[in-house]
């Protein structure tokens, strides 16, 4: 952890003359495009690829359930959901319209509806459950990657779950809506932002004079702050807390993320990647300005490079780490490191950057 | 006892002990809830100087603090949807109950006491269903809920008392949530905020109070009470940015709502955001903050004139200063500054070492 006077030192000297950068609307507007254009567009694109994958080998196993074909999606899974993680980031915009963000994943998942409305779900059997219309509309908890992981990754599931050749079974069918469900999702999320009427691209493009979504340029760029900040809370708080709780004795690995997949440290590693880059294409450059502001610059590279290595010293996975006095350390430390980052974006950037990020006006109530 | 042994005795009394001892005025204490640098959360006690009285921990993120009317206690709510409730102690500085909503509930961010200081109300909600409650605790049981009730309306957030504590009002943001994605809202299309006026001694409804349709979307969330009775009544608007509704009103019980606007360029840059409301201490003037905007506006009770407005990026917590027309405002970058209408801010520097992120609400205790 940081030694205590430096935790005093960053926002007092903040308090007492914040070098401002003088930057111009221009700059926040080259900033903002520079992350939609560099990290936004394309890993939604790469979502929606990598889904409409996803829905084309579920359609496979259930035209042909067998041991390959099970095979073949469930790679695909991790595929898919490996382009979820680099970008779920993003809280603002078209991934939260329609609840779009929970249906893609509802987690964490607090009063246990996934197990409950999917088990209720294959229970009633019923296709007219699975219509397109009425499965969007219905329970948030069935609809994405979780209840794909269970479906697929559950203990003991095998290729004989999802029927036979002539006959694909309700749980491919399930299977088959929820991957169709992702795949028409992630189309809509990455049109959305390119075309149609008001591309969402243009909606920040065009935020300078400000708009129906923002006041101005600076705004979007504080949102996309934030959505960073927020990310690395999440990282902190969920992926890593949960799980550890107090003490080895203690520890839930069951809460962990993705745990029937054991890729939860492969989310965080590539949260923590996602993240960087956003930083790197949007915060970086603005840095860059101003020659005072490089030893900040240096010191969240730095951090970026101790969490990376934290997550890369863990034994996987984490659901058993967690509860192994030793490999528990280890996540420890990744935590520490993941919230020292986490506040030197959160207290010392916004006031380099000339930012308010106050949890007041960002995340008011 | 002789008559004059008998007033020499009385005259000395101060010097033997209090018993006969004029009261001292009880102490003004400050209160808001913080996240440090580390961002962990705390609920912390300081004097208008900075003088820092005590610093608790917090299970979680805080939003509104009750205060006791008579007794030196405060009650720390979680920010909604939330589940704990922190009894403290003012002047030991430690906690004297911790409470858990009930397994069905969650709490929506305010508490109050009753006038006589024997129950605590909580502003609630049944996520499940969508349903706004009051839960009603017995100071004399150890905190235990020993009444619950409706309220017409779906999201109660901010509450007070009028008419000499016979009356609650109760602001209902209108906004109901997803049970699975707590902070969705789910009824844009059709919010209806309110202001509830509910008898607090069986919580019947009384009198609800809406707005004109076209502000069906301005979430009223939080309340001040001038010592007439003079409501106010802050808003955050959920709809497109590009329009600029009003954000400040005044009600009276039976009367209609009176809209109030500052100056063009000052509503706008309130962001059509309204983060908190105080009195000061006479109870005739209302500060509004207004976070987003970086912006506190000031109003007068009386006939709703706008007075003017201080500066202080996201400055969100207010309460009454020291002296009548004062405010003390917070701001969750750091810093905390005393401000009269018309004067510029000054920083209460003592606290600056804190580096305290200070959080919505901040309360002013002089028991």
């Amino acid at each position: 952890m940081t030694p205590h006077p430096q935790l005093l030192l960053g926002p007092l000297l903040a308090l007492l003359a914040i070098p401002t950068l003088a930057i111009s609307a221009d700059r926040w507007s080259s900033a903002n495009l520079a992350i939609v254009d560099h990290h936004v567009l394309p890993r939604y694109a790469q979502l929606a690829s990598t889904t409409a994958t996803l829905a084309e080998r579920a359609q496979a196993l259930c035209t042909t359930p067998a041991a390959a074909q099970l095979e073949a999606l469930r790679s695909q899974f991790h595929t898919a959901m490996d382009a979820w993680q680099g970008i779920s980031h993003l809280r603002f915009g078209p991934v939260t319209l329609f609840m779009r963000n929970y249906r893609f994943q509802l987690w964490p998942d607090k009063r246990n509806s996934g197990e409950r409305h999917l088990n209720e779900l294959l229970t009633a059997a019923d296709p007219q459950a699975l219509v397109p219309d009425t499965f969007h509309n219905g329970s948030v908890a069935v609809q994405g990657f979780g209840a794909l992981e269970r479906l697929l990754f559950e203990e003991g599931v095998d290729a004989a779950d999802f029927g036979s050749a002539a006959a694909p079974s309700y749980r491919c069918q399930v299977t088959l809506a929820v991957a169709d469900n992702l795949a028409q999702m992630a189309h809509e999320v990455d049109n959305e932002w390119r075309a149609g009427e008001h591309p969402y691209r243009q909606v920040i493009a065009s935020s300078a004079d400000g708009n129906d979504q923002f006041y101005g340029s600076e705004e979007a760029t504080a949102r996309f702050l934030n959505n960073l900040h927020t990310q690395l809370q999440v990282i902190v708080d969920q992926k890593l807390e949960l799980p550890l709780d107090e003490s080895a004795a203690k520890a839930r690995g069951r809460r962990a993320e993705s745990w029937r997949t054991h890729r939860s440290l492969r989310n965080v590693a590539l949260d923590l990647a996602a993240l960087e880059e956003l930083y790197r294409v949007g915060v970086v450059p603005l840095l860059q300005e101003n020659p005072a502001q490089q030893a900040l610059a240096q010191r969240i590279n730095t951090a970026f490079a101790t969490t990376r290595a934290s997550a890369e010293a863990v034994p996987q996975p984490l659901a058993t780490a967690v509860s192994d006095p030793t490999a528990r350390r280890a996540v420890e430390q990744l935590k520490n490191a993941t919230a020292e980052l986490k506040r030197l974006v959160g207290s010392e950037l916004p006031p380099a950057l000339g930012l308010p990020l106050g949890f007041n006006s960002l995340d008011g109530d | 006892m002789q008559r004059r042994q008998f007033l020499l005795a009385l005259a000395s009394a101060p010097l033997y002990g209090p018993a006969l001892a004029t009261p001292a005025a009880p102490p003004i204490r400050y209160l808001s809830a913080r996240a440090d640098a580390a961002g962990q959360h705390h609920l912390t006690a300081f004097e208008a100087s900075g003088q820092l009285l005590f610093d608790l921990p917090l299970p979680g993120r805080g939003h509104g603090i009750a205060l006791h009317p008579h007794r030196p206690w405060a009650v720390q709510v979680a920010r909604r949807p939330g589940r704990y409730l922190l009894v403290v102690d003012l002047e030991q500085g430690r906690q004297l109950h911790a409470l858990a909503s009930r397994p069905d509930r969650l709490f929506q961010g305010h508490g109050l006491f009753s006038a006589d200081g024997r129950y605590l109300f909580t502003t609630e909600s049944d996520i499940e269903h969508g349903r706004g409650y009051l839960g009603v605790r017995d100071t004399q049981q150890a905190f235990q809920q020993v009444a619950e009730w409706s309220i017409a309306g779906v999201e109660p957030h901010d509450l007070r008392l009028i008419e000499g504590g016979a009356t609650l009002v109760v602001a209902d943001g209108g906004m109901r949530t997803h049970p699975d994605a707590e902070r969705t809202v789910l009824n844009l299309d059709t919010m209806e905020p309110a202001l509830i006026y509910l008898s607090a001694s069986d919580g019947r409804l009384l009198e609800r109070v809406t707005l004109a349709p076209n502000l069906h979307q301005n979430s009223i969330r939080h309340l001040a009470v001038a010592a007439d009775d003079t409501i106010c009544c802050v808003m955050q608007f959920q709809g497109s940015k590009r329009e600029q509704p009003p954000l400040v009103a005044l009600h009276r019980r039976g009367g209609a709502i009176q809209l109030l606007a500052a100056p063009a360029e000052i509503q706008g840059r309130m962001r059509n955001y309204c983060g908190s409301a105080a009195t000061d201490s006479s109870g005739t003037l209302f500060a509004v903050t207004s976070p987003r905007g970086g912006i506190t506006t000031f109003w007068r009770a009386a006939d709703g004139a706008y007075l003017g407005h201080a500066e202080l990026a996201d400055g969100c917590g207010a309460a009454a200063g020291p002296q009548p027309g004062q405010f003390l405002v917070s701001s969750g970058l750091g810093g905390v500054v005393q401000v009269t209408p018309g004067q510029p801010p000054e920083r209460v520097t003592a606290l600056d070492p804190l580096a305290a992120h200070w959080d919505n609400h901040m309360a002013r205790s002089a028991v």
